[in-house]
C-alpha cells in the first residue's frame, strides 16, 4: 500500500509508482516515501532580502565572509528548528502509523552559481534583481538542515536518503549536470533518487523472503 | 509671624511639596509624585537608550510598549522570531551588553567600544561554549567559536559606538557599589567569576571591590564627559535602582550592606545632579523604598519589585517626561497610553505575564 500520510489516499505521483512497479516492489510493502520540507534553509537564505549574514561552523572548511554580519550559530540553528517543526511531527508520525519502512529524500545541495539561480527566479515585486545569498552560506545550513532532518527521521526509525553518489561536487554542491532551477534538482537526479528507493525496497523483500522463506 | 523682629521663617515660604506630611504622609501611596521640575523632556522623536543593573529592564520594556522612543542598536537579524530575540536578549537592553551593575563597569564598556581598553580577562567557558566575562547571560549556552565570539564583540561594540553617539537620551540606572574585578588590569566584571555564570573563581586574579562615594562620582564624570566627546548634545537621565543585594561580600549584614550601597550611589548622583544642567535624576528608588508605601511594592522575598511598583514609577516617568497618562500595568496587558497616537506595539515579548516583574538578572545566581 502506498498510502498519504495523513488521508490515507494515494500521495506518490503515477511516474513513480510505475517505476517502482516495473523494478519489482510490491504494492503491499507498506513503504512511506516522503520529499516534503526540503526547502526550509533556502527559505532562511536563499536571497539576502536585503540583510545578508553568515553563520560559522567549526570545523568547516572555510572562513565566514567578513563582510556581513556574523549570526551566532545556535540562532541559526534555533530558526532552522523552528523551521522543521512541522517535519519532525511529520516524521514522529511514522511509527505510530505502521509503515514497515519510511524513507525520506533529502532536499537536494545548493546550487552554487548565483548567476543561474537568478536566471531562474521570477521577477521580484520591487523589480530589483534579486541578491543572491553567498553559496558557502547556503551549503552551510543545507548541511544544518541534513543533520536535523536525519535526527527527526532515523529518531522515529526511519531512512534518510541523501545525495545520490555522483551528484555533489567536491565541496559538495549540486553537479551542474543535476541543475533545474533555483532551488531543485533535475529528472537525472529524481532517477538516481529513484535507484537509492529501489535499492531499499529489494532490500525489504529480501528480508521478507528470509523471514518466510 | 516674625520671631523676635527679624525676617520671617524661611520655611513658611516654601512649596507644600518641600512638607512630608503634606506631600508624603498624606498622599494615598499611589498617588504620590515626587517628580519636579525635570530638567528635559521626551519627545515623540526622542532617542531614548537604556542601560544599567536589572531595574534599567522596565524602563527599556514599557518604552518598547508605547512607542518608538526606545532605541535599540543591536537588534538581532531580521529572520529571529521576536521570541528568539528575547532569548538572546536582543532588544532587552538598547545594544546586548547585558547587566552594568556599577559606574565603573559603563565607563569601561565606553572604553572598550572604542579600543581604548582590551581587558586580559579571556573568554570563560569551553571552546564550543564560549562566554563573555562581561555579559556572560547574553548568549544562551555560550558562543559557538572563538571566531564567533570575536565577531559578535566587534558587532557589539559597533553597536555601543552607535548607541553613543546617536541617542537623545541616556538612561542609566545605577544597581551596585559592590563587585569584583581582574587584578592585572583592574577589569570590572559584572559577576564574582565561579558563581553560577561562568568562569572560575581565582583569588590570585579577581579582587572585591566596594566603591565609595567619590568612586562613583568619579566615574559618572568620566562616563558624561566621555559621552559629551562623542555626542554634545545627548542628555542624561540617572537612576537608581531599588532592589537590594543578593549577597554582600562585604563584613556587614546584607541590610546594612545594602544601604551603603544604595546610599553611595544616591549621594553620588545628587553631587553630580547639581553639576550637570543636562544631567537629571528620576527618583525611581525613592518611589519603591519609600515607606510610604509600606513594602507594598516588593515581593515576597523583599527583594523582587512587584509589578505595582514598577508602573507606579513607569507612570510618573511617561508623565512627566513623555506627557502621557498609563492606565494599567504592562504586568497584565500592555500599559494603555492616553495618548492615542502612542498605540502598544503587542508584541509578545511585551507582555510580562508574571506578577513579580521578571528581569534578566545575573547576580541572582549567587543565591
Amino acid at each position: 500500500m502506498y498510502a498519504n500520510f495523513r488521508s490515507g489516499s494515494l500521495s506518490i505521483n503515477a511516474g513513480l509508482l510505475s517505476a517502482l512497479h516495473r523494478a519489482g516492489a510490491k504494492p503491499d510493502t507498506d513503504v512511506l516515501v516522503s520529499g516534503v520540507q526540503g526547502n526550509h534553509y533556502n527559505a532562511i537564505a536563499l536571497l539576502t532580502d536585503g540583510a545578508p549574514f553568515d553563520i560559522h561552523i567549526p570545523g568547516w572548511p572555510r572562513m565566514p565572509a567578513d563582510d556581513v554580519p556574523l549570526l551566532p550559530l545556535a540562532v541559526a540553528e534555533e530558526i532552522l528548528a523552528n523551521e522543521l517543526k512541522e517535519f519532525q511531527l511529520f516524521a514522529s508520525k511514522q511509527r505510530v502509523l505502521g509503515y514497515r519502512c519510511f524513507m525520506h529524500l533529502s532536499a537536494p545541495p545548493p546550487v552554487p552559481d548565483a548567476e543561474f539561480i537568478r536566471s531562474k527566479l521570477p521577477p521580484l515585486p520591487s523589480g530589483e534583481p534579486p541578491e543572491i545569498s553567498s553559496a558557502d552560506l547556503r551549503l552551510k545550513l543545507w548541511t544544518m538542515q541534513q543533520k536535523m532532518v536525519r535526527t527527526a527521521v532515523e529518531g522515529h526509525g526511519g531512512i534518510l536518503l541523501g545525495p545520490p553518489a555522483g551528484t555533489q561536487d567536491a565541496e559538495g554542491f549540486l553537479k551542474s549536470e543535476f541543475w533545474k532551477d533555483s532551488v531543485h534538482a533535475n529528472v537525472n537526479y529524481a532517477a538516481l533518487q529513484l535507484n537509492q528507493i529501489h535499492a531499499v525496497m529489494l532490500g525489504l523483500q529480501s528480508d521478507e523472503g528470509q523471514q518466510h522463506g | 509671624m516674625a520671631d523676635s523682629g527679624g525676617m520671617p521663617c524661611p520655611y513658611r515660604t516654601i512649596a507644600r511639596t518641600a512638607y512630608w506630611r503634606d506631600s508624603v504622609a498624606k498622599i494615598l501611596p499611589e498617588d504620590l509624585d515626587p517628580v519636579l521640575n525635570p530638567r528635559f523632556t521626551f519627545s515623540r522623536d526622542t532617542k531614548i537608550a537604556t542601560a544599567g543593573s536589572c531595574f534599567a529592564q522596565h524602563i527599556a520594556r514599557y518604552l518598547k510598549t508605547v512607542g518608538d522612543n526606545y532605541m535599540v542598536t543591536e537588534s538581532g537579524h531580521p529572520s529571529m522570531s521576536d521570541s528568539l530575540k528575547a532569548t538572546y536578549n536582543y532588544g532587552t537592553f538598547s545594544a546586548r551588553f547585558g547587566n552594568l551593575y556599577t559606574t565603573k563597569q559603563l565607563v569601561q564598556l565606553f572604553d572598550r567600544a572604542y579600543g581604548n581598553f582590551t581587558p586580559v580577562e579571556q573568554p570563560w567557558g569551553t571552546a564550543n561554549a564560549l562566554i563573555d566575562p562581561f555579559r556572560p547571560a547574553i548568549q544562551p549556552n555560550g558562543f559557538a567559536s572563538q571566531i564567533e565570539f570575536d565577531r559578535d564583540r566587534e558587532a557589539h561594540f559597533a553597536a555601543v559606538r552607535t548607541m553613543f553617539e546617536t541617542m537623545d537620551i541616556f538612561v542609566f540606572t545605577l544597581g551596585l557599589t559592590e563587585g569584583w574585578r581582574s587584578i592585572e588590569d583592574k577589569a570590572m566584571l559584572p559577576v564574582c567569576p565561579g558563581c553560577g555564570a561562568g568562569g572560575s573563581f581565582d583569588p590570585e586574579k579577581y579582587e572585591f571591590v566596594n566603591e565609595k562615594v567619590s568612586d562613583v562620582t568619579a566615574n559618572l564624570h568620566a562616563i558624561i564627559e566621555r559621552i559629551k566627546s562623542v555626542n554634545s548634545n545627548a542628555k542624561v537621565l540617572l537612576t537608581v535602582s531599588p532592589v537590594p543585594l543578593v549577597a554582600t561580600y562585604s563584613p556587614h549584614h546584607a541590610l546594612t550592606a545594602t544601604t551603603y550601597s544604595k546610599s553611595v550611589l544616591r549621594a553620588a548622583v545628587g553631587e553630580i545632579y547639581d553639576i550637570y544642567d543636562h544631567v537629571d535624576y528620576f527618583p525611581s528608588y525613592e518611589i519603591i523604598t519609600g515607606a510610604f508605601n509600606r513594602g507594598a511594592y516588593y515581593g515576597d522575598d523583599l527583594r523582587s519589585v512587584r509589578e505595582a511598583g514598577v508602573f507606579h514609577v513607569m507612570k510618573l516617568l511617561f508623565k512627566h517626561y513623555l506627557g502621557m497618562e498609563l492606565t494599567s500595568p504592562a504586568g497584565e496587558s500592555a500599559p494603555a497610553a492616553s495618548d492615542p497616537q502612542l498605540k502598544p506595539s503587542g508584541k509578545a515579548e511585551n507582555r510580562a505575564s508574571s506578577y513579580i516583574a521578571k528581569v534578566v538578572c545575573e547576580e541572582e545566581l549567587l543565591e
